[in-house]
Parts: C-alpha cells; structure tokens; sequence
C-alpha cells in the first residue's frame, strides 16, 4: 500500500520536475536550452505514464477494495496533514483507484505523445522553453484534479488547469485577440468554478469532510456508496450523516452546483462559449488541453461522484439533458463552419455532451469509454490537423485549401482513420462507445426514443461534418496557388517574432520539394517524424482500443468497482440491432457528405453552396445558415446581457458607489483632518517661552491631580 | 513663632515669581536669573525641610545645587554669547528655530 | 522675637526684590534685585542654622555668578532699556495668571503637607548642624552617600570650565 502510494506520488512528480526544469532551463543550458527542454519535456511525461503503467499492472490487483489512499510525501502512511484550521482537516492524499488510474493514463500517455508532437511544432518557436513549461504544468495540475483524494484538492488541480489553459491559449499574446480568447476562456469558467466551489462547501457543511474515502468510513463517496448499496435507487435518501439522513433536496443541490463546475470546464451550454475561441492557443494545446485531458474533467468529476448522482435523480437528468442539448447545438454549429480547428472545436463540444448523456442516463462507464477514446481520436485529428496547418504554412481556413491528399498523403492517411472513429464507422472505437452511449440513452425509461432519436441525429450530423471536413481539406481542388503561401500568414503564427520559423523550416524543405517534384515552388510538404509518429500511434489506438475493451470487456470490468452499475433495463432493440443502426447512420452521414462534395462543380470551386448565396443568406439573420455560422448568436446574445448590462452596473458601482460613496467619504475624513491638522498648526509657534507656558500648565494640572487625590485619602 | 511652614510658604512664592519671570522675560539673560530665583527657593526649601528633621542633609543637596548652577550659568552664558555672535540678537522671540 | 521680626523682615525684602527683578525692564537692574534677594536667603539660611551655606551662597551667587551675569549684559551691551522691548501679547498676562493659580496650588498643597509633618518642630538652633565642620564630617562620612557625588561634581564643573571656554571662543 505505502509502495503503491509512493509510487502513484511519481506519477505526478516527475511533469512537476519538468516543469521546474523548463522553466529554468534557460538559466541552466543558456544555449541549449530548446534542445533540452524537447527531450525532458515528453520524457517526464512519458515516464509517468510507465509508472501509471507500473501501478495498474501491480499494484492494482493486489489492492483490496481496488482502492487505495496515499499520501504526497514520500515515507508517510495513508494521508499527510494540508489544512488544519479548526474544524476544518484536509489532508493531502491522492486517491489511487481504477477511475484516477484511468485518467491518469490517458493524461500521461496522450499527453505524452501529444508532448512528442508538440517538440516538432513547437520547434522554431523562440518561446519552445515556456511553452513546455506551461505543458508539464498543465499535466502537473491535470494528474492533482484526477488523483487527488479529496474535493479540494481536485479543486486545486481544477483550477491549475484552468490557469494553464488560460496561459496557453494566449501564449502567442502579442496578438490581442489571443489574449482576448484566454480571458474569454478564464472568466467563463470563473462562473462554473464558484458553482464547484459552492458545491465544496455545501459538501462540506453536509458531509463534515471534503475526503472521498477514510479510514472510518465516513468519506464522502463512502457514505454515499453505502447509501447507494443500501437504498438501491428505491430509498433516495439512503444517505445518512452521523445517523441523519441527508435529505435528496440537499444531494440534487450539490450535485447541481458540482455540475456547474462541470459545466464551465467541460464547455457546456450555457458556459460553453469559450471552447471555439479557445482555439487561439497552438494546436498542440488544443489537442491535450481542449480535446483530450482538461475539458473531459467535468465528465471525470461527474464520473467520481456518481455515487452522489446517483442518489439525486433530478441532477441526473438536468446532466442528461444539457449534454444532449450541447451536443446537438454543437453538431449544429460544426456543419458550417469554415475553420478546420473550429469544425474539431464544435465536434468536441458536441461529443462532450454526449459523454453527459451517458453520465445522465446512469452509465458512467459509458461515459469514461467515451472521454477514452474520444481523447485517443480527437487528439488525433487535431494533431492531424496541427500537421496540415503546418504544410500550409499557418493557413486555417478550408476554403483557402484542398487537394492536399497527394502533398500530404499520410498525414491524409490519418487523418482519416480519426475520421471514421469519430464518425462511428463501425470497428473503430467511435463506434463502440457512441453506440454504448446511445444504448443506455434507449434503455433509460419514459423518454429513451427522444434521447436516442436526437442522439443519432447528432451522430448523423457528426458523420457529414467530418467528411465535409476531410474533403474540403484534402479532396477538392487545390484553392491556392502553391508556391505562392503567405509569408505571413493569418492567425496566430504571424507574429513574426514567434514564427519566423516557418521561413526557416520551410527554406529548406522547399528546396527538397523543388528537386523532387520536378515542378516549380512547393511549399506544401509533410510534417516531420516527431510529429508523424504520435499520429501513427494515436491512429493504431483509434483502430484497436475500441474493439479491444468493447470484445475482451476490459473496461467495463476495469471500472466496475468504483462507479455504479447501470440496472439493466429492457431496451426496445437488442445490442446488436443497436450496433447496425448507429452503423447505417454514420455510414449514411459520411455517404451524404461523400455525395455531395463529389459533384464536379463542388470538387473545382471547393464551395457546395455558392458563395453569391451564402452572402445572400448572410444578409438575413435569421436564415439558419446565418444562424448556425454565428453559433445560434449565442455570443452575441451574452454580450448583449452580460456584457451590457454589466457594464451599467459597472458605471453605476464606479461613478456613484465608488467615486461618491467612498471617494467623498474618504476625502472628506482627509479634509476635516486637514481643518483640524490648519487649527492646530496656530499653536506650533516655535516661540519656546509660548512651550514654557505650556509645559506650566502641565504642572499645574498634574499638582491640582495629586492635591485632588491626596483631599479624596484625606476623607 | 516662625514655624518650617513660613519658609516653605516663602520657598513657593519666590519660586512662583521665577517661574512667571522665565514665562514673561524675553531677554534670556534675565530668563537665566529667573532660573537662578527658582534653584535659591529650592534650596531654601531643603534647608528649612533639613532642620525640621534635624539634619544636614538638606544643606548637602544644596551644596550640589550651587555647584550644578555654577556649571549652568556659565555654560548658559556661554551659549548665549555664542548665539549673539551668530545672530546678531537674543531676543527669544526671534529665535524660533523649533518652527519649521 | 528677634528670629520673627528678622525673618519677616527678609521674606518681605526678599519677596520685593524678586517681584523688582522680574518686573524691572532693565537687565542691569534685574540682576542688582537679584543679588539682594540672594543676599536675604543668605540671612534667612543663617536663621535656618545653615551658617556655610549663608556663606557660599554670598561668596558664590551674589558674588561669582551675579559678575558674571553683570559681564555678559555689558558684554552684550543690552544695558539700555530699550535694547530689547517687549511686544504686547497675551503671554504676560496668562503667565502671570497662571503664576498665581501655580502658588495658590503650592500653597494648598504646603497646608496639606504640614498636616502630615510630624510634630514639634524644632526652632531651637541646632548648632553642629550647619557650620563648616558639621557639613565637612557629613560630606566626607564614608557611611554617607556624599563622597561619590562630590567627585563627580568637580568633573562637572571642570567641564563646564571647558564648555564655557569653548562656547564664548570667537574662533575655534
């Protein structure tokens, strides 16, 4: 137990001392810096994925319970003492169970490889150091959120991930609408962490401990997975506190607030304004940060909960249907947008939500399949899509590409693999875990159609709008002139100070190219190794894992201790008719795109609507085009009454609260201490005859005083 | 009869008047004499105090304070020809150094 | 009989000639006021039986310090009444008030202190007691805390001795 703690310790120790290095390893290698950070960067991470590895093969097994706490500091039993203040003891523990271990994989083995990728990307970047140094952060603060042992200290990671995320998206923030997107990103969530936060304390005054699990037994989850196992979904408020029930009100309430956390981190609707512009930030960040780890820490909170959830019925639906609103606005809004990592962006909220309606309608495990393979293949397209932007040299927008299936040919390759798993091409892990998703959403009772109708409608949707993807990118007719790439080009890679690089790397590829095609400038080209390699190995996994843990049931039986089984309720259709339904959809998704971006005129202008159209669409904004190309307003509508509004309140407090109330009182205490201070002044003559008389007059007192007291003991 | 009381009472009255001339006097050669009035109805009070217990050591404080005042006068009246040099005046009222 | 009728004698002229000092704008005349003053404390510590201390405080006071006094106004040439005139302000008037409320207070206090004064005070003359050889015994009793005192008054007036010096030098 104490070895299996020390070691689980490593796992987040060893990004920490890489973060330490790097970001002191200017200091340390002066020149060389750059080439250092690039090894330990991914080294540390991959390393803690091998202990990660280490402590699932041998340790786990062993546990009893599979769950195991332990403690930060090395040579500790069980838990070390954080904050003791009153009644308030948290300790500092880490919770090592089949859920954290999971997470903590899947953190440090994407992460890793997305580490890899991000040292060939990052490459000529004059920052790279700092850069990886927010990275090891990131993973630092990501492995606290998902081992620590108790609300606060996942609190802790919660919010470190959101700094990182912060400091990442605006990490070329010369650009101000970089900095802008980080802020954007910072304060939406600034709104879900004080829901987490009021959650906390609610858990807090409820439960008097913030832990998971405790030696008595009276950790939260503990209590709330022994309510469960006694009550059984019959009697809802199985959970009791020293004896007293807690009443189902009190647990829908906390999980409600916790949800709001969930919500802010995890982009979904009403806070889910921020991930599109997250975007800002360089592509490997959006794959670990915005796709694979951080925005899954919502799902992995509701996942750790569930115990609670499960007792709240109510917040399971709220859950449920918010998820499935997401992800059908989200599916929505990625039909038509034209930048290739805004597409990825509103996929990944979408598929965000579908994980909250597996969460809603009960199926945790579902739900972690989900963020598992969705982290293995959104990591990939977006990493696919980083190589792409690579080639062309920075370019973002669809429209501005095409043809590049025979320039970059395997990151095509790949690229499509990711494709079909998101799609849901039946074999590939998309497939398996939507399907799950969508099984359990069938089997929920009263409204499993509406949920499974919608549900596969977003899938459907999720199919067209990645083929669209793929061949707007790749398969029409080249948009631009090779050769002729802006030297500057657009967002965020012409601060020419960060990117002056692409001139370099470019320079000599270029030449290659040139001798090899045989035919004028090419510029477009593949991206190298370090950078094709975690593609190769994401791409394996997207292939594989699905089948692996759907066919051996590793990880359902993987999970099974720490969440709560679904009941098996009778679903109208079986398993397998499941399986060829959500099949044909996506394959009837993908064949629709197919259809219609084939057609001769769509494959020379790239355009399957003409533009003259579209403008004219554009004109009315309530046309669904317009609509949904402006992400249903849904921007426009915030600024309108968070933005406006606030901002008169915001004169209000400064004009009358800040610049009458307390500047008037502030200086008017100034100015009647300056009367006095102007009155007083009059006595200081300087004259030490006038000081004289005071100081007599001093005595006097003082005589009068001892004569008044020596009268009063006369008596 | 004369009692210690009478010369107390004469003690405190001329010690009045040199504590009122110090508070009226500007010319700090006087304000010196008015100290020098002070420090006499002190003694004279230590000594009427000395007898009426029968011992000398009143008179023995007063000696110290002759002697205190010797060094006094003519420290206090070095000083004062220091400042006459230096500013051509020792009204007291014209020097106010203290105000800043 | 002789002692009241000498003692009223001299309060009232020592009274007087302190009144005189203050009030005279002549500093040449405050400082002769002065010397009589010292000179009927003198007579009045002769009736308190302090035969030495009469003696130096003529030799000193009235003597030394009194020239001295006399040298710096001529020095200084402020003899003439009007060298230094007075402004009217309300200084003179509240010290002068104040004064009184001072004495009045002093008074107070001296009536409530006799209560507490033991009784059968002595107006015999006590004859060892002030003359040279009483003080001398007493001064250099090594029971008596005097000896030490005694030194460090001759180092005090040593430097004063320097201070003086130093301070009335034109040119250091």
């Amino acid at each position: 137990m104490l070895s299996t703690s020390n070691l689980a310790m490593w796992i987040i120790l060893l990004p920490f001392l890489g973060f330490l290095h790097n970001a002191f390893a200017g200091l340390i290698w002066k020149k060389n810096a750059k080439k250092v950070v690039s090894y330990v960067a991914p080294g540390v991470v991959l390393l803690a994925f091998g202990v990660a590895l280490m402590v699932v093969m041998t340790e786990l097994p062993n546990a009893h319970d599979h769950r195991l706490i332990g403690a930060l500091i090395p040579g500790t039993s069980a838990a070390t003492p954080w904050i003791n203040l009153g009644g308030l003891r948290i300790n500092f523990e880490l919770l090592v169970d089949p859920l954290s271990l999971l997470m903590a994989m899947i953190v440090t083995g994407v992460g890793g490889l997305i580490h890899v990728y991000a040292t060939g990307y990052m490459a000529e970047d004059p920052e790279q150091p700092r850069f990886f140094t927010y990275f090891n952060l990131f993973i630092t603060m990501m492995l606290i959120l998902v081992l620590g042992g108790n609300f606060l200290l996942m609190f802790v990671g919660w919010e470190g991930v959101g700094t990182c995320s912060y400091l990442l998206i605006s990490f070329w923030y010369k650009q101000s609408e970089n900095a802008k997107a980080g802020n954007k990103a910072f304060i939406v969530n600034r709104v879900g962490d004080l829901g987490f936060a009021l959650g906390m304390m609610l858990i807090w005054s409820v439960f008097g401990t913030l832990s998971y699990f405790n030696d008595k037994g009276t950790g939260v989850l503990q209590l709330a997975g022994a309510g469960h196992a006694e009550g059984a979904h019959t009697a809802l408020h199985a959970i009791s506190v020293m004896g007293t029930p807690v009443s189902v009100a009190v647990l829908t309430t906390i999980c409600v607030l916790l949800f709001v956390g969930a919500m802010g981190k995890s982009a979904q609707i009403p806070l889910w304004v921020w991930l599109p512009d997250a975007m800002a930030g360089p592509t490997p960040v959006s794959a670990l940060i915005h796709a694979a780890t951080m925005v899954t820490s919502g799902i992995v909170m509701v996942t750790r909960c569930s115990w609670l959830f499960s007792q709240a019925p109510q917040a399971m639906q709220l859950v449920g249907y918010i998820g499935l609103a997401t992800a059908f606005v989200g599916a929505t809004i990625g039909l038509v947008q034209n930048d290739i990592k805004r597409v990825l962006a509103f996929s990944t909220v979408s598929q965000l939500g579908y994980m909250f309606l597996a969460c809603g309608v009960g199926n945790y495990t579902a739900g972690m399949f989900h963020v598992t393979t969705h982290a293995i293949f959104k990591a990939l397209l977006f990493l696919g899509s980083g190589a792409v932007i690579h080639s062309m040299l920075g370019e973002q927008d669809m429209r501005k590409m095409g043809g590049l299936r025979k320039k970059i040919f395997k990151t095509w390759l790949v690229m499509w693999v990711g494709t079909y798993a998101i799609a849901g091409v039946p074999g590939l892990s998309g497939f398996f875990s939507k399907d799950e998703i969508l099984h359990s959403a069938l089997s929920s009772p009263g409204n499993g159609m509406f949920l499974y109708a919608v549900g596969l409608a977003i899938a459907f949707m999720t199919a067209f709008y990645m083929n669209r993807l793929m061949h707007k990118t790749f398969g029409v007719t080249a948009q631009f002139v090779d050769g002729e790439l802006p030297h500057q080009h657009h967002s965020n890679f012409d601060d020419h100070d960060a990117h002056g690089h692409d001139d370099h790397a470019h320079g000599e590829h270029h030449d290659d190219h040139a001798h090899e095609d045989g035919h004028g400038h090419s510029q477009v080209h593949e991206s190298p190794a370090s950078m094709m390699i975690p593609l190769y190995v994401l791409a394996f996994f997207s292939v594989a894992f699905g089948a692996w843990a759907k066919f051996t049931g590793a990880f359902e039986k993987f999970l099974e201790p720490v969440v709560p089984q679904m009941t098996h309720l009778e679903a109208p259709i079986t398993e397998s008719m499941g399986y060829i339904i959500s099949g044909c959809v996506a394959i009837a998704g993908l064949t629709l795109a197919y259809i219609l971006y084939r057609k001769p005129k769509v494959v020379e202008t790239g355009q399957l609507i003409p533009a003259e159209t579209k403008t004219r669409w554009e004109k009315s904004p309530l046309h669904p085009y317009t609509f949904l190309l402006n992400k249903w307003w849904w921007d426009v509508v915030y600024n309108g009454i968070f933005l406006k509004i606030g901002g008169i309140f915001a004169i209000l407090l400064w004009k009358v609260v800040d610049a009458g109330i307390i500047n008037g009182t502030i200086e008017g205490l100034g100015w009647i201490v300056g009367g006095f201070s102007r009155l007083f002044r009059k006595l200081q003559t300087g004259y030490v005859r006038n000081y004289a008389l005071a100081m007599l007059f001093g005595v006097l007192v003082i005589v009068l005083g001892v004569l008044g007291s020596w009268s009063i003991a006369a008596k | 009869m004369i009692t210690t009381s009478h010369f107390l009472v004469l003690s405190a009255i001329l010690f009045t008047t040199g504590v009122v001339g110090v508070l009226v006097k500007r010319n700090p050669i006087v304000i010196f004499m008015c100290v020098e009035l002070m420090l006499n109805a002190a003694n004279l009070s230590f000594i009427a105090l000395g007898r009426h217990f029968g011992q000398v050591n009143g008179q023995m404080y007063v000696i110290f304070a002759l002697a205190v005042a010797a060094a006094e006068v003519s420290v206090g009246l070095g000083i004062i020809v220091a400042i006459f040099r230096a500013k051509e005046t020792i009204n007291v009222d014209e020097i106010n150094l203290m105000k800043s | 009989m002789v002692t009241v009728i000498a003692f009223w004698v001299l309060a009232i002229l020592s009274v007087v000639a302190s009144i005189a000092m203050v009030v005279t704008k002549n500093p040449v005349r405050s400082a002769l006021a002065l010397v009589g003053t010292f000179l009927c404390v003198a007579a009045l510590y002769i009736l308190l039986s302090a035969q030495f201390i009469a003696a130096v405080q003529v030799i000193v006071y009235a003597g030394a310090i009194m020239v001295l006094f006399l040298f710096v106004i001529m020095l200084l040439n402020l003899g003439s009444p009007g060298a230094l005139r007075e402004r009217g302000s309300l200084q003179p008037v509240i010290a002068t008030g104040m004064g009184i409320c001072f004495l009045i207070a002093l008074l107070l206090s001296g009536s409530l202190i006799k209560l507490r004064l033991p009784a059968g005070a002595r107006p015999e003359v006590y004859e060892p007691l002030g003359t040279v050889r009483g003080i001398g015994i007493n001064l250099f009793d090594p029971k008596q805390p005097w000896l030490f005192p005694f030194e460090a008054t001759s180092i005090l007036l040593l430097v004063a001795v320097v201070g003086a010096i130093i301070m009335a030098k034109r040119k250091v």
